[in-house]
């Protein structure tokens, strides 16, 4: 899911902030239309209600973008751990399909013994700044 | 004068009707969105379940060389998807368990046969995952069209308080859904799942007290026991059999030591991974008194009947995780938890039994990706 989850996080960063550049464009408009037919006229129309109106939305919008910003969707990673009977060598790699839990997997490149797999699972990969 | 004070009282009457309507439309209008949002993303689950599902029969059948009918393939697998388990009619609730248990292993064996009418030449481990993968299909089908059956109503009859419902347990729904959705990255490769802790612990305490003469037989069907001695006690260890995709029939496995062989058992211990709080850690150990076994309750409910009748004591270990955790490949925590309730068990039984005693420690849980 977390492939859904970050496809549909980033759509809605992208509508949310278009949505706020849209909304930031208007205003700007209405407040130039607004000075501008105030020189021209000498009395300006009252564009203060659709100003706030969309202001409201673009409020409404740069807090759905913050909020879907800060939404961290883990990247896991599979782990295999090979561990060799003897000597206790252990290695690890990334898991091949139809490996499984104590299969034996070969030998041991520094005793010649017995490697098999003791674990498999998934971690959290670390993020490059907590690298 | 009067004249304007009515007029006003009934333009701001019906303003307020009016506000009230819009609001509550409103609010109808953004649970309706909400919802959608959901379904939306609970029916892409189901389509990439089943897309899962038959390509990973399309690559057995490779593996093997069968030739399959991909249209046919498609009708039978979507057959088996949409296909129901009735329980059984419980207004006489005596001897239900036999019924449900009888019930669930003819759904298994059907299972099973249909998987192998599909693909006759693959392996027991690809037929037990390839099951697993249906089931998950299955559950993500339900859940699906559950959601989707209460929304349609809601909206039919413009019920708000159907939607709240419904928006109230989408939370829970939605863990649910990404539980299994994450379980078919572990089904359709075969590795060990979070819910595997309970066999990952019995096949380390098999591997660690073992040695190299260990006895291990198939004592049920897909359930084995291997006899393993520690600390001059002899602890039968029960487990299904892995690496294929099974939970075993540890409750046949254990009767079948209890009252076939008349193994006088002193003790008996059950290990499996238990749903965690939220506010709790995954991996967490929790030590108890009686069966920790899931699910329906069959085998948890034939285990107490026969350590009662018997009077064995009944101890437990569970390892905390979530919904998610347990269904998905096996998480790092849970691996290094194992360990630690290895130990646990070990204390227990040194603790609670006496030398010589024979000790019955079982491992529940499914055996994907774990030998023996």
């Amino acid at each position: 899911m977390s492939e859904e989850l970050r496809k549909r996080r980033f759509q809605a960063i992208v509508f949310h902030t278009f949505i706020l550049v849209l909304s930031i464009i208007v205003v700007i408009i209405l407040t130039l239309l607004n000075l501008r037919l105030g020189e021209d006229t000498g009395e300006a129309p009252n564009l203060m209600p659709f100003q706030i109106f969309i202001l409201i939305i673009a409020f409404y919008s740069a807090m759905e973008v913050w909020r879907y910003y800060k939404i961290r969707i883990p990247e896991m990673s599979l782990v295999e751990v090979l561990k060799c009977n003897k000597c206790g060598y252990v290695e690890k790699r990334r898991p091949q399909k139809g490996d499984f839990v104590f299969k034996k997997v070969g030998e041991c490149p520094k005793c010649g013994g017995v490697i098999f797999i003791e674990s498999i699972y998934k971690e959290v990969k670390a993020r490059k700044s907590e690298r | 004068m009067n004249g304007n004070i009515a007029t006003d009282f009934i333009m701001w009457f019906l303003f307020l009707a009016f506000f009230a309507y819009i609001m509550r439309e409103l609010e109808i209008w953004r649970i309706i969105r909400d919802i959608e949002r959901y379904i939306s993303l609970y029916k892409s689950i189901r389509d990439k379940a089943l897309v899962v599902t038959l390509n990973t029969f399309k690559e057995v059948a490779a593996k093997t060389k069968s030739r399959l009918d991909l249209k046919m393939l498609e009708e039978r697998v979507m057959g088996l998807v949409e296909s129901v388990l009735i329980e059984p009619v419980s207004m006489d609730p005596f001897g239900i368990v036999g019924k449900l248990k009888h019930i669930v292993l003819t759904g298994d064996r059907t299972a099973t046969q249909e998987v192998k009418r599909l693909i006759p030449e693959a392996s027991e481990t690809d037929v037990e995952n390839l099951k697993n993968l249906i089931a998950a299909s299955r559950s993500l089908n339900i859940i699906y069209k559950s959601v989707d059956h209460v929304y349609r109503l809601g909206r039919k009859f413009k019920s708000i308080w159907l939607l709240y419902q419904l928006q109230a347990l989408l939370p829970f729904v939605t863990e649910a859904m990404r539980a299994l959705e994450s379980s078919l990255e572990a089904f359709t490769n075969g590795f060990p799942v979070g819910d595997g802790a309970g066999p990952l612990l019995a096949a380390r305490f098999i591997k660690k007290f073992g040695g190299n003469e260990l006895k291990i037989e198939e004592i049920a069907e897909e359930t084995i026991m291997a006899e393993v001695p520690f600390k001059n006690r002899k602890v039968l260890v029960i487990k299904a059999k892995g690496p294929s995709g099974v939970t075993g029939r540890l409750d046949d496995a254990f009767e079948e030591i209890v009252v076939k062989r008349k193994i006088p058992v002193k003790m008996v211990i059950t290990v499996d991974a238990a749903l965690k709080f939220e506010g709790e850690k995954t991996g967490t150990i929790a030590e108890g008194v009686g069966v920790a076994i899931g699910g329906l309750g069959i085998e948890k409910f034939n285990i107490e009947k026969t350590a009662a009748r018997e009077k064995i004591p009944l101890y437990a270990v569970l390892i905390k995780m979530s919904e998610i955790d347990a269904l998905s490949v096996m998480s790092r925590e849970v691996c290094e938890a194992i360990n630690v309730a290895l130990k646990n068990v070990e204390r227990i039984i040194e603790e609670r039994s006496q030398e010589n005693d024979i000790v019955v420690l079982i491992g529940v849980g499914n055996t994907i990706g774990i030998s023996p």
